[in-house]
């Protein structure tokens, strides 16, 4: 039975990329791609947390279908080996469907550990006094954004 | 009658033996003219062979990398069951294409997919162009539905930077579509490509999915949300499939060139040869027979 | 509504101001590479009735 489980998971893992996945009810399909980098590819993994405008959340396997979209802040995925990845994420997607797919689309990320704290820091001073120099609204949104990333940065680096 | 003398001027030309051998030697000066040409064109469609060598190599890398953001966006299209909506006619079509030629039939094959969709029905429906070639062949019949056009595509490997610039002017274009196309050439292997179409929808399509219910604590802030990075995803995406498929048919192209090329040097070489032996065995005939004259 | 949403701006432009800021925010050997995705070439014309519109 262990043997033939293995097998078939063999199996869906090959043709994961190539056709819509079905998963098994205690496991996730993970997609996290970024335009920069691809960091999982329909892999199965136990958790994510991914940081969304609605609140910070956890992904477990049968989490209900949902949308997201989400805030500048940290990826955390826990892997099935008991491993844990903290990669920051920009901005982007997060999309779970009913199939336990889960698939997190990012526009630029990195490992946490490729942020440096000084850069950080500088990025959120610039946007502070971008925003206190704001004259139109527009302006003001702006930099609003950029210190809000500044201290997700800031927070994520330290 | 002047017109039929003028006609007949070289044919009486061409069988005068003095004027056969002027010619002959004309024509040994023209062939090796033309091989010079020949030969200075296989030098460019070779070089620009192994240019669009180098690129492909690095547009089929990068592809690898954005194929999961194409397919985990058009995921929730597929499983939502989104389909247009009846009340909304207006449709979106953005073809992916770049500024440049020599390169088979990508771009045209977009156009002519476009074409054919106008061609059914040009009232509902709107145009972005990517890339100056679709703009170039759709603007003469269509330029009316084009909407907007963006060129500087193609020198360099499209960034998200260009596909969320693009999404921006889109979404602020003040065009309001039901459901739409994003046509582009798939890259399968290097010798083929296939002109595929994304689907793309508006929030109102998203609203009146029926499967929609079925996906928890949505509101319309962050389906639009979502919807604009998905856009910018898809475009993305597409433009990188046809970016690397443009590269793989250039390649193609020009490989087919300097083989064609290769083809012609010979033929023109050989008979660069054998005028020349003619040009020598006459002179020696001339010579020969002049001596025996005396 | 969000704030930026209020001031006229999409996500698209949320993510894109993020992004920049997360690739100056890395550490100096990863920040080269980064900075090669800011650049973007494209040029974007709005045109109506078949002709561009000038600027």
């Amino acid at each position: 039975m262990a043997a033939m489980r293995s097998v078939s998971r063999l199996l869906t893992r090959r043709t994961l990329n190539t056709v819509v996945t079905r998963g098994y009810a205690d496991e996730m399909s993970f997609t996290f791609a970024a335009g920069n980098q691809v960091f999982y590819d329909a892999q199965s993994v136990r958790q994510v947390d991914v940081p969304s405008f609605s609140g910070a959340f956890g992904i477990l396997p049968k989490h209900v279908p949902t949308l997201a979209v989400l805030k500048p802040g940290v990826v955390t995925v826990f892997e099935n080996d008991g491993k844990v990845k903290k990669i920051f994420v920009s901005s982007g997607t997060v999309t779970i469907n009913d199939d336990s797919s889960v698939q997190v689309l990012a526009e630029e990320a990195a490992p946490v550990e490729n942020i440096d704290i000084s850069a950080a820091k500088e990025v959120l001073g610039k946007a502070q006094s971008q925003l206190s120099s704001a004259t139109t609204d527009q302006q003001r949104a702006e930099a609003s954004i950029a210190v809000e990333v500044g201290e997700a940065l800031v927070k994520a680096a330290e | 009658m002047l017109g039929r003398f003028g006609n007949l001027v070289p044919v009486v030309a061409q069988n005068a033996p003095l004027q056969q051998q002027q010619r002959g030697m004309a024509t040994l000066k023209s062939i090796s003219m033309r091989l010079k040409s020949v030969k200075n064109i296989q030098k460019i469609t070779q070089s620009m062979k192994m240019v669009s060598a180098a690129k492909y190599s690095r547009a089929e890398r990068e592809l690898k990398q954005t194929r999961p953001i194409g397919s985990g966006a058009t995921q929730f299209y597929e499983k939502a069951e989104i389909v247009a909506p009846q009340d909304m006619p207006q449709k979106l079509l953005i073809a992916i294409t770049s500024d440049r030629g020599l390169c088979g039939a990508v771009h045209t094959s977009v156009a002519r997919l476009i074409r054919n969709e106008l061609n059914a029905d040009n009232q509902n429906l709107k145009v972005v162009c990517v890339g100056d070639k679709s703009r170039l062949i759709l603007q003469r019949l269509y330029g009316k539905n084009i909407i907007l056009a963006a060129n500087e595509i193609g020198r360099l490997p499209p960034s998200f930077n260009d596909a969320s610039k693009l999404t921006d002017a889109i979404l602020k274009s003040e065009y309001s579509f039901g459901s739409g196309q994003i046509v582009y050439n798939q890259f399968k292997s290097v010798v083929s490509y296939r002109t595929q179409t994304l689907p793309v929808f508006s929030l109102a399509a998203v609203k009146t999915a029926p499967k929609l219910p079925v996906y928890d604590s949505l509101d319309d802030e962050v389906i639009q949300s979502y919807l604009e990075f998905s856009l910018a995803s898809l475009i993305y995406y597409a433009m990188k499939e046809g970016a690397c498929s443009e590269q793989s048919s250039r390649m193609t192209a020009m490989d087919n060139a300097s083989k064609n090329a290769g083809e012609m040097i010979d033929k023109l070489t050989l008979t660069f040869n054998r005028t020349r032996q003619a040009v020598i065995t006459r002179e020696l005939i001339e010579i020969i027979s002049g001596a025996s004259a005396l | 509504m969000s704030a930026w949403r209020a001031a006229g701006l999409n996500y698209i432009n949320y993510s894109n101001i993020a992004a920049r800021l997360l690739r100056q925010a890395l550490k100096p050997e990863f920040r080269a590479e980064a900075a090669k995705r800011d650049v973007s070439a494209i040029k974007i014309n709005k045109w109506v009735d078949g002709k561009p519109l000038s600027k």
